[in-house]
């Protein structure tokens, strides 16, 4: 799993919501947002470490996630990270936000 | 939200270490992570790890900006200078302990200077409600005679003071005051006080703080009922009433009158005059009450406030035109005004005071850029022996400007220390300095003597500005990117001397020799003048000198006085003697106007001579010849005649005979010229004045009544005889013999002139001192850097002393250059200010050539060590020498 493709660039401020929107479900180490964020997205978001560490403590100094370290299912020490009530509001809001702006750039390229 | 994430912030920031800590494991985990998903996808173990590691980019980088959401960057690194900056002085103590301390003593005396300056020169009076608002006024008195102009200044009468304080618009009201000295106490406690007569405005014209009671109100100065009301100091009111509370409402004796006490001033008043402290302050009608006769009558000072929107100018010309009305109207000529502020320095006439202030800082200034220089050669030293780990270091990926960042905050490190060590001597040395001039080790001085904040801001501005400024230097050249130079072994080859430290050590050499050049050509000076003062009239007699308690003597008194000791004196074992109101070489001039009877009095025409009252036998005492006409004899006493010497007969009468002539001395009645005597250097001056010899008290608009000197020639000693005779006419007379030659020596150590040469030379050799550690410094470095070279040298068969040799060849060149400069600097320092610095002997080949020879040798002595270890270097150690 090398660079052998150009990763797209993410709007700013992007990653952020896709990493908020993966804890949804529930808490997950850095290790496990990654892979599920490129999961999900068919092998196109393939986030590097260099960008997601960098990005989670954003998050927690804004505290919209909190940070726990418990036992991974190999019993090694991880770091999980979970959704606040705040983290949860701030999803909300960025997701509305980011739906107006791809609408609104949908918009320009359809006509 | 934002307190939130500030809380958030401190609270990580406080544990950064444990932040660095997760951060790392959880990369590890990951990293771990990735493995396993290469393991199970089928690859061997060690090459998972490989590709894992491989995948996971560069970690330290993903690390650090992870951390630096936590912590500003720019702020960490600022930290981690200052911490490696401090490991590394740490290493060098020793060279950067010695920076220290010569930029804080630089600092020191220079920040002590500027308080001196400003809390002795420059602040108007302390204590008074806007002090700026205040202003002096006096009537200008200057002259100008065949020597010069001078100015000068002179208070008022009170009716003059009286007609502009009805008149004057732009002032609030005129206040008016006069100094002068009373006795306090009675009986065991009598002792002088220093008194300040005011009128009745004058505390409410100054907005003057009182701690206890009141001030003045115009009732309290009414001359035709003069109140017994006094104010005390709060200085007096400590050390004479212990602090009484109750102190109001008691009375005190003034010169034998009981005074009540209505106030106590605050403690910040302050008169500007240092050493002339007030005491107590008593309203101008008790003139009447305190002196017989009208004393405190002629010479009033003036003080008022500025009304808003009037300026300085306006005032002096409104007074000018209402101060010329009133002289006109009295038939006098008219004179000027002058309006200044009350700082010290704002008197006219002290403008030399400020003069040798500015040549102070100057010479202080001088020093501070060798001190600056100093700095900057050890931190170029510093920096250049560690060229090859800056090397490294920028070869890893540091930037330029972070690795010079980091050399200069070693440099702001030096610069703040100090500025704080000179701040401690700043704040110890002028009360110290004081105290010393004063010769009283508990005098306090109504003036602030401590740096104020704005000076203590300015002294660590320029210690941090100066220390980076002579950083930035070698900081810039060190990290020039000349690699190879850096890592290789450029040390092997002799590197021709840098030419920024060169020039340095020769500003550092050029700038004590022109101060050694200066303080030497002031001793020089004042031996020129004492061994021109030997010259005109025998030396080879004594002084006696007489002093009483002031106000116990009144002019009366003081006749009656010197008729009684004229009488006892010829029994005593005199061979010769004569009385004179001053001794020669005596620091006091009497100056007297002089103009024909019937001449103008207008500024302009004044004419000046010296005044030395004297007894018949003065002349014959001295050995000074009579020229023409008669000497002075018994028949004379009281009589108005005068004997006048060559200088004043050529300047007054030039090719006319003045035997005969009439002129009038300030105001009396004209004197007739009895005779002329040769030129005496009789004063401390190296030019002779005109002088007027009369017989004592024949001028009688004298003011104070002093003592005659006794002056005298006898075989055997007779001090004691003299001591005994005076004691009989008077007890509590203190009496002191000298011989003139024991004067003359006591006036060379002491005064003005005396500080003034110390100081100079204090400067001179503080200088030296800073470049003899500088040269120390670079030549030591000089042989550190070429050690490898000089190894080759001593493998090839060099001898010790041929080593030596090469070394200090180079560097005293750098030496020389830097002694010619300064000669040459100095050469024009010492034209420019020998006019305004009289002191300053004329060119003097000994002390040229002796502070040549004194740099010299200080350059020699600072090369001996370095040049020592250089011969002592292992060649085998040197040519491996990295």
């Amino acid at each position: 799993m090398g660079k052998d493709k150009e990763p797209p660039d993410l709007l700013p401020g992007t990653l952020d919501l896709l990493i908020l929107q993966a804890l949804v479900r529930g808490s997950m180490h850095g290790y496990g947002i990654a892979e599920r964020l490129r999961a999900l997205s068919d092998d196109v978001l393939q986030v590097g470490e260099s960008s997601l560490y960098p990005a989670l403590q954003r998050l927690l100094l804004q505290g919209w996630v909190k940070a726990e370290w418990g036992a991974s299912d190999n019993n090694r020490r991880a770091r999980y990270y979970t959704l606040t009530a705040a983290g949860r509001k701030r999803l909300a809001s960025e997701r509305e936000e980011f739906d107006r702006l791809i609408l609104a750039i949908h918009k320009v390229l359809e006509t | 939200m934002a307190i939130a994430v500030w809380l958030r912030r401190l609270q990580h920031a406080i544990r950064l270490p444990q932040v660095d800590r997760d951060i790392r494991e959880e990369m590890e985990f990951h990293r771990f992570m990735k493995q396993r998903a290469f393991e199970s996808g089928g690859l061997p173990p060690v090459a998972a790890t490989r590709r894992a590691a491989r995948a996971m980019g560069n970690v330290l980088l993903a690390r650090e900006q992870a951390r630096s959401v936590w912590i500003w960057p720019w702020l960490e690194s600022v930290w981690q200078d200052m911490g490696y900056a401090g490991r590394i002085l740490r290493r060098h103590s020793g060279s950067a302990l010695l920076a220290i301390i010569l930029l804080a003593v630089t600092i020191g005396l220079n920040t002590s200077l500027m308080t001196v300056l400003n809390g002795l020169m420059l602040r108007p009076w302390p204590g008074v409600g806007h002090g700026g608002d205040v202003v002096a006024i006096y009537l200008d008195d200057s002259r100008s005679d065949s020597s010069g102009a001078f100015h000068d200044v002179r208070g008022f009468t009170r009716t003059h003071w009286r007609s502009l304080a009805d008149q004057v618009t732009q002032l609030t009201p005129l206040a008016a005051f006069h100094r002068d000295g009373v006795q306090l106490g009675d009986g065991g406690t009598l002792g002088p006080a220093g008194a300040m007569l005011v009128s009745g405005n004058f505390f409410d014209t100054l907005q003057l703080e009182l701690s206890k009671g009141r001030g003045f109100h115009d009732d309290d100065d009414r001359i035709e009922a003069p109140q017994y009301v006094v104010v005390l100091s709060d200085r007096l009111w400590r050390a004479r009433f212990a602090a009484d509370e109750a102190i109001i409402g008691h009375s005190i004796v003034i010169n034998g009158q009981r005074f009540v006490v209505i106030g106590v001033t605050a403690p910040a008043f302050g008169f500007s005059e240092p050493g002339t402290a007030t005491d107590v302050f008593l309203p101008l009608a008790s003139a009447q009450l305190l002196w017989e006769g009208d004393r405190a009558a002629g010479s009033f000072e003036l003080v008022g406030r500025l009304t808003p929107g009037a300026t300085r100018g306006r005032v002096r010309a409104e007074l000018t035109v209402l101060s010329q009305q009133f002289d006109l109207r009295q038939g006098r000529t008219p004179s000027a005004v002058v309006v200044t502020g009350t700082a010290f320095a704002d008197h006219p006439g002290r403008t030399p005071m400020l003069f040798a202030s500015a040549l102070i800082s100057a010479g202080l200034l001088a020093v501070w850029i060798v001190a600056c220089a100093n700095v900057g050669n050890l931190l170029l030293a510093q920096a250049t022996a560690r060229r090859r780990e800056i090397g490294i270091r920028l070869a890893i990926g540091a930037s330029r400007a972070r690795v010079v960042r980091q050399l200069l905050t070693e440099g702001l490190i030096i610069g703040l220390a100090a500025s704080v060590l000179g701040l401690a001597i700043a704040y110890t040395l002028p009360l110290a300095i004081l105290r010393f001039i004063a010769e009283d080790a508990t005098a306090r001085f109504p003036f602030i003597v401590t740096p104020d904040w704005l000076v203590v801001a300015s002294a660590v501005l320029m210690a941090a500005f100066s220390a980076m400024l002579f950083g930035l230097a070698p900081a810039l050249h060190v990290t020039s990117n000349d690699l190879a130079r850096q890592l290789g072994r450029g040390d092997a080859v002799a590197v021709s001397t840098v030419p920024l430290r060169s020039v340095l050590l020769a500003a550092q050499v050029a700038v004590s020799v022109v101060l050694l050049i200066v303080a030497g050509l002031l001793v020089s000076g004042a031996q020129q003048q004492t061994r021109s003062l030997e010259a005109d009239f025998a030396t080879d007699v004594s002084v006696a000198s007489f002093a009483a308690r002031s106000g116990a003597y009144d002019a009366a008194r003081m006749r009656s006085w010197t008729t009684d000791l004229t009488a006892a004196l010829p029994e005593l074992p005199l061979s010769e003697f004569a009385l004179a109101s001053q001794e020669p070489f005596s620091r006091l001039r009497n100056g007297i106007s002089v103009h024909r009877p019937g001449g103008s009095e207008a500024v302009g025409d004044r004419r000046f001579a010296s005044l030395w009252e004297i007894s018949p036998g003065f002349f014959g005492l001295l050995r000074i010849p009579l020229v023409a006409g008669r000497d002075l004899d018994a028949t004379d006493a009281d009589q108005a005649v005068a004997v006048v010497n060559e200088t004043m007969a050529r300047r007054f009468w030039p090719n006319e005979d003045p035997i005969g002539k009439s002129i009038v001395l300030f105001r009396s009645a004209p004197f007739v010229v009895i005779g002329v005597v040769r030129d005496a250097h009789l004063s401390a001056s190296s030019t002779v004045e005109p002088t007027v010899f009369t017989p004592f008290a024949a001028v009688r608009q004298l003011p104070e009544a002093t003592f005659p000197k006794l002056l005298f020639r006898s075989e055997r000693p007779v001090a004691d005889a003299i001591k005994r005779a005076g004691s009989r006419l008077d007890p509590e007379l203190q009496i002191r013999v000298a011989a003139l030659t024991a004067v003359v020596k006591g006036n060379f150590l002491s005064g003005p002139g005396y500080y003034g040469r110390i100081l100079a030379q204090a400067l001179g050799g503080f200088a030296l001192a800073l470049a003899t550690v500088g040269m120390f410094g670079v030549f030591a470095y000089a042989v550190r850097q070429r050690t490898s070279e000089i190894g080759v040298r001593m493998a090839l068969g060099a001898r010790g002393s041929a080593i030596v040799r090469l070394i200090l060849l180079r560097h005293s060149r750098v030496v020389l250059a830097g002694l010619i400069a300064g000669v040459c600097a100095a050469v024009t320092v010492s034209i420019v200010l020998r006019s305004s610095l009289p002191g300053l002997g004329r060119f003097d080949p000994v002390v040229y050539v002796g502070v040549g020879l004194l740099v010299a040798s200080a350059g020699l002595a600072a090369s001996y060590v370095p040049a020592r270890r250089a011969t002592r270097i292992d060649p085998v150690v040197a040519l491996r020498w990295e």
